[in-house]
């Protein structure tokens, strides 16, 4: 790869224009494929992911890249960093990052950010609020599914 | 706008998602809502989550089938100690095995296994005389179904049944030398039973001269086999480490081993490459 191609531009659904190091953005396999297939130029566009997102998605990315002499980030502590950037993210961001990582396929964001949600939601009340999840089970179906699931551990 | 749970793909909320949830909170899952109750099914147990730390089985306990955890994680590190605990499966009531011993001292014999998705099902030996049939239970259809051809093809050969252990018509013991077989063909078209590991099981038959009906488990990832005896149950890995833990009762569910149990073997458990095959035989270049 020549120095001239290291950078490349990524543009969002609103037209927010992002310049990244290749090697960041390559962790997206979506983003490989098109610059493996030569189809886009220097710039793509990217359609199904919003301009706040992709700049979340883009940190992450950033601090997950294997860049040239900065691979001192200990394990630990790129686990710590995952661990705050998820925290704090509200439902509904959280979700977009799921779709976001899904579409620009990466993989490991994906299944952080689907921890996330799963670690979230312990109790039935939980799964019900945060989620925003309607209960759609008739009383009797629900004392039924309780009963069938007597053999699953509670903490 | 606001992106909801119910704006994502199912099989992102099923495989991604829902498969992470430990198992502890799949009651919860399960009665969420309709559609989690049914994403959930594919996969018995939080499969991520219990791949990685948690071990789930199925056994029975005074004569009624049980669910069982325990935590395998640090298994070697001789300081940590595996608490396992079980739950009665009550949705299995209506298998209560109270014929459990015949007039001719002959049982029932339950064998246990999942899929990939770790859908645990059960086979069932109705041992009833000179004649054996068998059933196999499905936790995500809930329901048994008999495996017709397997009786007569086993019983006009006179042979053993050849389930991963070997069986004694004296008196229920088992041992679990039987997992250096080769893969174990239940029934041709349906299940088979494949070898998973290689143990010596010298420690095992030197240290307890009186193993009774036990079960026993198999985590093909660890590589460990776990054998419960009464009241303490018994970790083996392939370097011959021998490890005994206490068995913790939860709940309800009491005086483990206190009856004689039925004899119970959780192994892993693959569809016949019949029935894996038919996928594949789609046209691809279509």
């Amino acid at each position: 790869m020549s120095k001239s191609e290291k950078k490349i531009v990524l543009k969002s659904l609103d037209n927010e224009a992002f310049e990244v190091e290749k090697a960041v953005a390559l962790q997206s396999q979506t983003i490989w494929v098109m610059c493996e297939d030569k189809c886009v130029g220097n710039e793509i566009p990217l359609e199904n992911v919003t301009g706040q997102i992709l700049a979340k998605v883009i940190d992450y990315c950033k601090k997950h890249a294997v860049v040239d002499g900065d691979g001192d980030e200990s394990s630990e502590e790129l686990k710590n960093w995952d661990t705050e950037f998820t925290k704090n993210m509200d439902q509904s961001t959280l979700f977009n990052m799921i779709l976001a990582a899904n579409y620009l396929n990466i993989k490991s964001l994906l299944n952080l950010t689907c921890q996330a949600v799963a670690d979230k939601t312990k109790t039935i009340d939980e799964f019900h609020t945060f989620l925003n999840i309607e209960n759609n089970f008739t009383p009797e179906e629900e004392a039924q599914i309780c009963q069938e699931n007597l053999w699953a551990f509670d903490d | 706008m606001t992106t909801r749970m119910c704006d994502l793909p199912h099989d992102l909320v099923g495989e991604k998602i829902l498969a992470k949830v430990p198992t502890t909170s799949l009651r919860a899952v399960r009665s969420t809502c309709k559609l989690w109750n049914d994403l959930s099914k594919d996969m018995i147990v939080g499969k991520a989550t219990s791949m990685q730390h948690e071990f789930l089985g199925f056994m029975t306990l005074c004569n009624k089938v049980c669910s069982l955890r325990f935590n395998l994680q640090g298994i070697h590190n001789h300081d940590h100690f595996v608490d396992p605990s079980v739950n009665k499966v009550a949705l299995l009531d209506q298998v209560e095995i109270s014929s459990l011993f015949h007039c001719d001292g002959l049982s029932d014999v339950y064998a246990l296994g999942y899929d990939n998705n770790r859908n645990h099902k059960i086979l069932r030996l109705l041992i009833l005389g000179r004649v054996i049939e068998f059933e196999i239970y499905d936790f995500s259809s809930s329901s048994w179904r008999v495996l017709d051809d397997l009786t007569s093809l086993q019983i006009r050969s006179g042979q053993r049944l050849s389930l991963p252990y070997n069986y004694s018509y004296a008196y229920k013991s088992v041992t679990i030398s039987c997992v250096r077989e080769e893969q174990l063909a239940i029934e041709p078209n349906a299940v088979s039973w494949r070898k998973s590991l290689n143990l010596d099981t010298s420690p095992l038959t030197q240290s307890l001269c009186r193993i009774v009906g036990e079960s026993f488990f198999i985590d093909e990832k660890k590589k460990v086999v776990v054998v419960f005896n009464e009241g303490v149950s018994y970790i083996f890995g392939e370097d011959g480490y021998l490890k005994p833990m206490k068995t913790q009762e939860s709940g309800a569910v009491l005086n483990i081993f206190h009856s004689i149990p039925v004899v119970i073997v959780s192994f892993f458990y693959l569809p016949s490459l019949v029935q894996i095959k038919k996928p594949c035989t789609k046209e691809r270049d279509a």
